[in-house]
């Protein structure tokens, strides 16, 4: 439960109730479900980037919430980010240490949470706890990720920024939200599909940049991933490359 | 009956996880401090002792606590988090050398968090030491704080002041390795 509370602050009131649900009603009559916004979705094969020749690079994440450092999120997560990096191809090793040619991919995930979000959910909570569980509550929590990536020492950053969220509900009577879909597992499997996706959306945005592969390119250039929705944080927009041949 | 076998569950559970935090994962290095340490073209650096000095140093150095919450120090003290976090950053960028003859080691002289509405805040300093072989080359007292929307609710805030308190060992460090004095005196060559 500490996990669930460390990691989103919104959506730790309804968890609390949804265990106090669990335990007070069964786990076969409770009602609990967990969604990933549509803002992203998984890439197509067609879509992803494929590189002639992958290169080894030291991979930097941290787990932010609110913008502070949240390091046991951090490491409950890691794995999760690790194996969207080793799934996309995009490089032939994956490090902590520093590599041989200096290359760094730093991804940073903020579990932002917008004014109020977490006094509505509070209120949510209690209106749900105060009916039994009978009325249900849905409360969306709101994550951005940046990444940043410099093929060597001396290449400039290139930067994609994307933004997801996860859906949670509990209660007796809910609506299915229009703008998420349902995922299995629980807040883990939600938080396990939105890594994935807020991590090898703006991944494989960047592999496209002509920097990604040592080349000249702007200074610290950042930009949403395609799919981020447009209140995703991002400084200069230049035109994006296009994915070079779709992976077999 | 079912009520009555599962509310004292539950209150423990929610008790208890208010009170324990899960033990803290390692620090992690970060591109902007690696940036730095490459750009400041610095020599290879082996970390030496980190200490808790009088006082709240030395009364939090095993643990903090901030609410009904509280959290105990990675390896027991929280001067040697400072000294790890510092390591990682070193080894990120491949400037961690345990056989280099420039050592720095630091004695923590402030630490404070709290959780008040509405503006909590928390504070780190330490006096850094930069020796080359047996000679002082630099020492500098930096500290860094923090300031954040404190909620009302301990689930909430407690978590963030942790959260909050364990983000300035990273910008302690990131002081460091900014220091002008720092960067000329740990300087290859």
């Amino acid at each position: 439960m500490s996990w669930c509370v460390r990691m989103r602050p919104a959506v730790a009131w309804l968890a609390l109730l949804g265990l106090l649900l669990v335990l007070v009603m069964g786990s076969g009559r409770a009602s609990a479900a967990s969604f990933v916004g549509t803002e992203l979705s998984d890439l197509k094969p067609e879509q992803k980037v494929v590189v002639a020749q992958p290169q080894p690079v030291q991979l930097l994440f941290q787990f932010k919430t609110k913008g502070a450092p949240n390091l046991q999120a951090t490491k409950q997560v890691k794995a999760d980010v690790v194996s969207t990096v080793k799934a996309s191809g995009l490089f032939s090793e994956i490090s902590d240490e520093p590599t041989a040619n200096g290359a760094v991919l730093s991804i940073v995930i903020d579990d932002v949470v917008a004014p109020g979000e977490t006094t509505d959910a509070a209120t949510k909570g209690a209106i749900t706890g105060a009916t039994l569980f009978i009325a249900g509550s849905t409360v969306r929590e709101h994550y951005a990720c940046s990444i940043d990536y410099m093929a060597s020492p001396t290449a400039p950053k290139i930067s994609r920024t994307a933004a997801h969220s996860i859906v949670f509900q509990i209660g007796l009577i809910n609506s299915t939200p229009t703008d998420a879909v349902k995922v299995e597992g629980g807040l883990k499997g939600a938080v396990s599909v939105m890594v994935r996706q807020i991590v090898s959306n703006p991944l494989n945005a960047l592999a496209s940049d002509p920097g990604f592969a040592g080349s000249p390119a702007p200074a610290s250039v950042a930009t949403s991933a395609p799919e981020a929705p447009a209140s995703a944080p991002s400084e200069t927009t230049p035109e994006p490359a296009k994915p070079q041949a779709p992976q077999s | 009956m079912r009520l009555r076998t599962a509310l004292p569950v539950v209150i423990s559970g929610l008790t208890l996880s208010a009170c324990a935090m899960a033990p803290m994962a390692a620090p992690q290095a970060t591109l902007d401090n690696i940036q730095a340490l490459r750009a400041a073209g610095i020599a290879p650096l082996k970390v030496g002792a980190f200490t808790p000095g009088p006082g709240a140093p030395t009364a939090m150095d095993r643990k903090i606590a901030v609410r009904a919450g509280v959290q105990a120090a990675p390896k027991g003290s929280y001067a040697q988090f400072l000294a790890d976090t510092l390591a990682a950053e070193l080894n990120g960028a491949g400037k961690l050398d345990p056989r280099s003859t420039l050592s720095v080691s630091g004695v923590v002289t402030d630490t404070h968090v709290d959780s008040t509405m509405p503006t909590a805040t928390a504070r780190l300093g330490a006096h850094f030491v930069l020796k080359r072989e047996a000679v002082v080359v630099f020492e500098k007292d930096l500290d860094v704080q923090s300031s954040w929307s404190s909620s009302f609710i301990g689930a909430v805030a407690i978590p963030d002041a942790f959260n909050q308190y364990n983000g300035l060992f990273q910008k302690l460090v990131a002081r460091l390795l900014a220091d002008p004095d720092f960067k000329a005196a740990a300087r290859a060559g």
